[in-house]
């Protein structure tokens, strides 16, 4: 209800997140939870990188349901031994995408084109619409495909890719 | 939902599951391990099972005939899983990354479903709606079919929900039948393109056939049928070829006429199109996109129709009349000619390909060296002020190099392998020459199983015929497929039913009195997301409501809905107790102008700008209205005043300065019903200040509803509306509000009052 006011009388004041003040658990159902010392919360631990591209193991924020912030985990090596595991095992789970091991197929039809791929999950089909707007570059070498449904395929490494899928991509990189 | 397949249906009922019974059925696609997979799931009053499995469809080998069975299935089953409901409150779509996971919610623990990705989540998320309501209502919804749309020929769902188009479906020639009513007017024209083009083709083909075989055999050759009439024969060559200039000339001259007619026809079809369909439309897809379809998809096809359909005609036309004229007369050195040409014609088809990969290259880096450009002197403000110029020029070099190398390699390429097909041709030629001419001389050695000297010419001025258009062949059906694409484009578009229809015997209203009521109006701009939850409130005609709340709060979503830009989901809308769904359009726009927090000047006068609404107003009413605005003033500092030119630069007006003009059109609109939407946002307090006494005159007696996170905009409004989230949480008049103390209003007005008193304006509000 006090949404409003609560934001407004909230300073954005960040609260780092270390072994010492914060401790992750599974609960029964397999679920990640975190409990902090102080008691402000406890409940079920949302995580999100800040930088999810580069920094995978840095800047992760710790977000209650409704994505509020609780604090932030500066570097993973600064939890408890045991809670890094649980921590990168959620962030596996959030940020799954399934990686391109080889382009079975590309056409263009209608303006979207229609991928077959073989990733590291099996074979999958996709469409993707505006081809060189989905296609999120984040080195020379490594990009993200988006499907129209929002859904990523990752490409580690373009050099890597064999000669076949490389031709059907490289009118699109 | 989806139907599941007979296979499943037995294994859910050998686990025990009361199918017959189910709430609802879904289907999702991945493991808990986000392997791909067909999981099916089936909610009844007790639970929820899922079955995980891998269905394989069983090969069919090869026979065309296998195709009309249907498909066995190989079902192989990974994993079940069942939880039961009987505690659960609330189902959950947790978003991750690429997919979502369904959570249940008990009273004080989550148990994790299933996984899936996002070409599930859309039913999914509808799937948890409908389980909230089936637990607040105990009937479980049916279900509204993921939103997606299926093609109404196989089933299948649409591949983009924004685009109706089915790829297994959409046949190329229906879409040239779709054409035909374009086309249709121009019957006559055609039925000429035609004649023409058999015309031409037929002269081209016959005019080697005189100047070559009947020239050397007949004319020259003593005893031949026409031996030393040259000068007839002269003529009869000239004509044939004056005729086949002059059918091709009038050939081009109306397929340029039809053409041209027939893309008109098309950019009006189109742009009707537009203003007919909703706004929601234009919202889901890109303002620049569409205005480039208009253009480039109309010119594309103008090129095909005008220059590459006509030129493929006559050209496949004089194919075939060459290959039959060459077999007729000599077999075996006709195949001499055209065994070499499957491969001038993969060679040519190479080379367009190829070279059409480097252009497309080449207009990617384009785009990109062009984008840099006007990135830069755009935000040159923002590059100055922190002193980026080197790293600019670096950036600006970069895709420049990149720009030249691929010029180099499009010269490169055209250089090379343009020429060596070209030379490949004339070798063919050679060939023809070298086996033709012992064919002349054997047959000169032993009369009656050679050639003639006659036919060696005629099938050496023929090869140019045949092999000539090669290349252009090669590009046609590139073309060809641009073109379809095109067409496809149009036609969706000018296909597109729109979202909010006006009903067939709507109503329309004589005098509006402006009485506003909401009746517990839901809308959601996404599936699964409401921007407006079951609000409720009324407007009496002539008052003045105002609506606070912060940015998302969706106060501006309920002035799209009162000007139907959008329609409810559930609920209802009222003017003067009518539904708006059956106003007709006339009414509703004719009663409610609106001014937006974005306002748009239209290329053309101030004058205009302001006219926009009541094109028949005259000066004195436009400048009464400017001054009520309180736009005359600056108007008028400008040399051109009223006239002055505006939309070509912005920078002219600043944002205050264009909402002036905004109200200045709406209240020359005199409407029953005005909506401020933010309508002052942009000025100042101060000139907010001086414009609220004139707003206050024209929102007399006018129903109003004015919107604004600033609540100085609002201290004239009769009744308030506090939004948060979608929800009114707070509504009365001011005092009221104000009197609760703890309320969202009393202390956002206490919040701003500081704020005011730090930039030094000591008022109430």
């Amino acid at each position: 209800m006090n949404s409003t006011l609560n934001e407004m009388d909230k300073h954005p004041r960040e609260r780092l997140l270390t072994g010492e003040n914060c401790r992750f658990y599974k609960t029964r159902e397999g679920l990640l939870a975190a409990a902090l010392s102080d008691g402000s919360y406890e409940g079920r631990a949302f995580l999100s990188l800040a930088f999810p591209f580069q920094l995978t193991e840095e800047y992760i924020a710790l977000q209650d349901e409704d994505k509020e912030e609780i604090g932030m985990i500066r570097r993973l090596s600064d939890l408890a031994e045991a809670d890094r595991e649980l921590v990168r095992e959620e962030l596996k789970i959030k940020y799954f995408t399934p990686k391109i091991r080889k382009i079975l197929s590309l056409t263009e039809r209608f303006g979207t084109t229609r991928w077959t791929v073989e990733t590291d999950r099996g074979k999958q089909f996709f469409v993707v619409k505006d081809t060189y707007k989905s296609l999120i570059r984040v080195s020379a070498d490594r990009l993200f495909v988006c499907d129209l449904d929002g859904c990523r395929y990752e490409i580690e490494s373009l050099k890597a890719l064999d000669r076949k899928s490389f031709s059907k991509i490289e009118l699109y990189v | 939902m989806r139907k599941m397949p007979e296979a499943i249906r037995d294994k859910f009922l050998e686990k025990g599951i009361k199918i017959e019974s189910a709430l609802a059925v879904f289907k999702t696609d991945s493991t808990e391990d986000r392997v791909p997979c067909d999981a099916y799931s089936v909610v009844t009053e007790e639970g929820i099972a899922t079955l995980f499995c891998l269905v394989a469809l069983e090969k069919r080998h090869g026979a065309f005939f296998a195709r009309r069975r249907p498909p066995k299935r190989k079902i192989e089953v990974l994993d079940f899983s069942f939880t039961s409901l009987e505690k659960v409150t609330e189902i959950r779509c947790e978003e991750l990354i690429s997919g979502v996971r369904l959570v249940a919610r008990e009273e004080n623990r989550d148990l994790p479903l299933l996984y899936a990705t996002n070409h599930c989540s859309r039913a999914l998320f509808e799937f948890c709606e409908s389980f909230a309501e089936y637990r607040k209502t105990g009937v479980f919804p049916t279900p509204k079919d993921g939103g997606r749309g299926k093609c109404p020929r196989c089933g299948r769902p649409y591949p983009d929900p924004d685009r109706e188009v089915c790829p297994h479906c959409s046949r190329n020639i229906s879409l040239l039948t779709k054409l035909l009513p374009f086309m249709k007017r121009y019957r006559v024209q055609i039925f000429l393109v035609m004649l023409t083009v058999i015309l031409t083709a037929g002269m081209d083909v016959l005019a080697p056939y005189l100047s070559g075989k009947v020239l050397y055999d007949d004319v020259l050759t003593p005893g031949g049928g026409w031996y030393g009439r040259i000068l007839f024969l002269v003529l009869v060559v000239a004509g044939a070829n004056l005729m086949a200039a002059f059918s091709d000339m009038i050939n081009a001259l109306v397929v340029a006429k039809v053409s041209a007619f027939v893309s008109y026809d098309l950019k009006k079809t189109i742009f009707s199109a537009f203003e007919r369909l909703s706004y929601g439309f234009f919202t889901s897809r890109h303002t620049g996109k569409l205005l480039t379809q208009i253009n480039t998809d109309a010119e594309t096809l103008y090129t095909f129709f005008c220059d590459g359909l006509p030129f493929f005609l006559t050209n496949a036309l004089q194919l075939a009349g060459v290959s039959v004229v060459m077999f007729i007369t000599q077999p075996v050195l006709t195949l001499v000619v055209f065994v070499p040409l499957p491969v001038v014609f993969l060679g040519y088809l190479f080379a367009m390909r190829r070279l059409k990969k480097l252009h497309a290259e080449n207009y990617n880096i384009h785009s990109r060296f062009t984008s840099i450009v006007s990135d830069v002197l755009g935000g040159m403000r923002v590059v100055k002020a922190f002193s980026r110029e080197k790293e600019e020029v670096k950036r600006f070099d970069g895709a420049a190099r990149d720009m030249s190398a691929s010029n180099v390699r499009i010269a490169n390429s055209s250089r090379t392998i343009m020429p060596a097909l070209n030379l490949w041709v004339r070798l063919t030629s050679y060939v023809v020459w070298g086996v033709g001419g012992y064919f002349v001389i054997r047959g000169a050695a032993q009369a009656g199983t050679g050639i003639s000297y006659g036919t060696l010419m005629l099938f050496i001025s023929y090869l140019s015929l045949i092999y000539g258009p090669m290349n252009f062949f090669a590009d046609f059906f590139a073309d060809l497929a641009s073109s379809l694409n095109a067409l496809q484009r149009l036609f969706e578009i000018v296909e597109t039913e729109p979202d909010v229809k006006e009903k067939e015997n709507a109503v329309t209203l004589e005098k509006v009195r402006g009485e506003l009521v909401f009746d517990h109006v839901s809308f959601s701009y996404l599936p699964g997301k409401k921007t407006i939850k079951d609000v409720s409130f009324r407007v009496p005609a002539g008052e003045t409501l105002g609506i606070v709340g912060h940015t998302g709060a969706g106060k501006s979503t309920l002035a799209n809905l009162l000007t139907r830009l959008y329609d409810v989901e559930s609920g209802s809308i009222s003017l003067d107790g009518v539904d708006l769904r059956d106003l007709s359009f006339k009414t509703l726009r004719s009663s409610v102008a609106i001014v937006s927090q974005e306002t748009y000047l239209f290329r053309g006068s101030l004058m205009e700008n302001i006219r926009y609404a009541k094109p028949e107003a005259t000066e004195e009413e436009v400048i009464a209205a400017s001054r009520a605005a309180g736009c005359h003033d600056f108007i008028m500092t400008f040399p051109d005043g009223y006239d002055t030119m505006v939309g070509y630069d912005k920078k002219l007006l600043s944002g205050g300065e264009m909402q002036r003009i905004s109200i200045a059109r709406a209240i020359l609109k005199d409407p029953p019903i005005l909506i401020l939407d933010e309508a002052t946002s942009a000025m100042d307090t101060k000139t907010e200040r001086r414009i609220q006494a004139s707003l206050a005159a024209i929102t007399r007696g006018r129903t109003t509803i004015s919107i604004a996170h600033r609540l100085s905009t609002l201290r004239d409004a009769d009744h308030l509306l506090v939004m948060e989230d979608g929800k009114v949480v707070e509504e009365g008049t001011q005092e009221e509000l104000l009197e609760r103390k703890d309320g969202v209003y009393a202390t956002l007005y206490r919040l701003q009052l500081e704020a005011m008193k730090n930039i030094g304006i000591e008022e109430t509000i």
